[in-house]
């Protein structure tokens, strides 16, 4: 495994771990309308923490003499996975735009912690995909090998 | 000048002139008929929409090869700053309704649109500035 499916990995675990609690804490905060009390309330914070930390130590090590760093089919890879992320973003804010006045209408109006929301649930979803786009063509390019 | 920098320098113009068209109409009208009916001035953001006919006013050269890896590198970078200035665009415009009107106020959604769309007019207009930059602006030996 060379160190852009490294990333790619750390990069799925750690997006998906943040979507999680991200939802988590909206539900709770928005729509149960509770905010949690004592330790309880940093403990999404020290886990994206911990997972950082790890992700860091374990990526920046060195890579083996006995794998290649990064070549051309690396470069391509990246580049295609970005061009996804590109797509998913300009396709999710659209829709992102779109959707509420379908459901408020036109006339409707919808609070402003929502378009927080919007935000960083757009930037999660973008690096979700690249990290998907990335381990898929390394999932392809293997099976065309064993062929 | 290559096709690249004919292509951005029509993007440049068409979008600098949308903008500017469109914030004098908008004061002009908001000193003449007031506040909601100033913002029909909007409407020559479409005049940005001209730039998208650059590919066909600028047609490809059938006979040479015009894109070689150094027009590729830049028109990469031109995309990936292009896409990072619109990502700062959203994500200001998000937060600021937030900041501004505090965690329970609210937001028509008649303005979510305009959200993405200056997203994409920042996009076009930073992707066209850097690939001019990246060229030299004036600079003729790109042909």
């Amino acid at each position: 495994m060379n160190r852009t499916q490294k990333e790619a990995w750390f990069g799925l675990g750690g997006i998906s771990l943040s979507l999680c609690i991200f939802v988590w804490a909206g539900v709770k905060l928005f729509i149960l309308k509770t905010i949690p009390e004592g330790i309880t309330r940093f403990w999404p914070v020290l886990v994206i923490c911990v997972f950082m930390a790890t992700s860091i130590v374990l990526v920046r090590r060195k890579q083996s003499p006995a794998e290649v760093e990064s070549d051309e089919r690396d470069k391509l890879i990246k580049y295609r996975a970005v061009v996804a992320c590109f797509v998913s973003v300009w396709v999710l804010l659209a829709a992102a735009t779109g959707i509420p006045q379908l459901v408020v209408g036109v006339k409707g109006s919808i609070p402003v912690w929502l378009l927080a929301f919007i935000n960083v649930g757009v930037l999660l979803i973008a690096l979700l995909v690249y990290s998907a786009a990335v381990l898929i063509q390394y999932a392809w390019g293997q099976k065309d090998c064993g062929r | 000048m290559n096709r690249a920098q004919k292509m951005a320098w029509l993007f440049v113009v068409t979008t600098s002139s949308a903008l500017a068209l469109s914030a004098a109409a908008v004061l002009i009208l908001y000193f003449i008929v007031g506040m909601p009916k100033a913002l029909a001035g909007i409407g020559f953001i479409g005049i940005a929409g001209l730039g998208g006919l650059a590919p066909a006013i600028f047609k490809k050269d059938r006979g040479k090869v015009d894109f070689d890896e150094r027009d590729r590198a830049i028109q990469q970078k031109a995309a990936l700053t292009g896409f990072l200035t619109a990502f700062l665009f959203v994500g200001v415009t998000c937060m600021l309704p937030f900041f501004i009107l505090g965690p329970h106020g609210a937001i028509q959604v008649k303005w979510l649109p305009m959200i993405f769309m200056g997203a994409g007019i920042s996009h076009y207009l930073v992707h066209s500035l850097v690939t001019l930059e990246q060229y030299g602006w004036r600079d003729k030996e790109n042909e």
